[in-house]
């Protein structure tokens, strides 16, 4: 029996994810108790839901635009306003109810260590959730939904190398 | 690669402050000439550890000046403390988040030979990926 410590290496299906100040999992399972007449009281335990919001502090259009694709318009692309973007980078376009089926991958956490330790979160697809000034940063956050589908896995550990072909 | 020192003694020079090896020098001071600036590296400590491994790191620099006029002293200390403390500094080599003067120009004493010192600390704030 082991810590499990950072520095954390998280990838989003193929792509390395740099620079999360923070990592914030919440799991939850719905539940509801049931009282008999005899004075017992059983909790029925429910569906399970899993996100975890990362805070980034690299978050200029080139790492916004790996976790947020849905939003992305590529160079000479037009935005939602009319504007052609005239950047190779191009830009984030965050245009609220425009995609009908954002992309999902692991999201898959991996402590220190070779091995390391692996967390996925099954199927995840993104959302942004927050944007903030901190004095002189600007940190983005953007929420992993996990979205597992009927009897998979909501949420997985396992040691780096026992599991083939992780994504 | 040079470090965080360096990295600003080269900004003080790009931005005319001073010229490296001729009246700015990084650690101590010569007896010549009487007007000059010298840096010393004093310190600092990481700021921020990001889950991912990156670190933002604050190094603090103290930047004296010397000259055999007080006013001198103070002048060239306060127009520094300014230049800092407006506008986005970037220092070569580094991926910087802040440079700022965070002690304000302070007259120290007379030296040996009877020339004046002044100091202020500069902050230098980084970002060092993984």
């Amino acid at each position: 029996m082991a810590l499990v410590k950072g520095p954390f290496d998280l990838q989003w299906g193929s792509d390395t994810l740099a620079g999360i100040e923070a990592l914030d999992v919440t799991y939850e399972v719905s539940s509801d108790d049931l009282e008999t007449i005899q004075g017992n009281t059983y909790t029925i335990f429910g569906g399970h839901k899993v996100s975890a919001e990362a805070t980034f502090l690299e978050s200029d259009v080139a790492s916004l635009a790996v976790v947020l694709p849905q939003y992305f318009v590529a160079n000479a692309g037009t935005l939602s306003t009319g504007e052609t973007v005239s950047d190779p980078a191009g830009a984030i376009d965050i245009v609220p109810g425009g995609v009908a089926s954002p992309e999902t991958h692991g999201l898959i956490i991996t402590g220190a260590g070779s091995p390391g330790q692996v967390a996925r979160i099954v199927n995840a697809s993104t959302e942004i959730s927050g944007f903030e000034i901190d004095k002189t940063i600007r940190k983005v956050k953007v929420k992993f939904s996990g979205e597992a589908g009927v009897d998979q896995a909501t949420l997985q550990f396992f040691k780096e190398g026992a599991v083939s072909g992780v994504s | 690669m040079s470090n965080i020192v360096e990295a600003f003694a080269e900004y003080l020079e790009s931005s005319s402050v001073a010229t490296l090896g001729t009246d700015l020098f990084i650690g101590e001071a010569p007896t010549d000439p009487d007007a000059l600036w010298w840096l010393t590296g004093n310190g600092g400590n990481p700021e921020t550890k990001a889950a991912t491994g990156e670190r933002i790191k604050t190094y603090q620099v103290g930047v004296f000046y010397r000259d055999r006029s007080g006013k001198n002293v103070y002048d060239r200390l306060f127009a520094l403390e300014d230049q800092l403390n407006s506008g986005s500094i970037d220092l070569t080599g580094f991926d910087t988040v802040e440079v700022q003067a965070i002690t304000f120009p302070i007259d120290q004493d007379l030296d040996d030979e009877d020339r004046k010192v002044g100091l202020l600390q500069a902050q230098l704030t980084i970002y060092k990926g993984a």
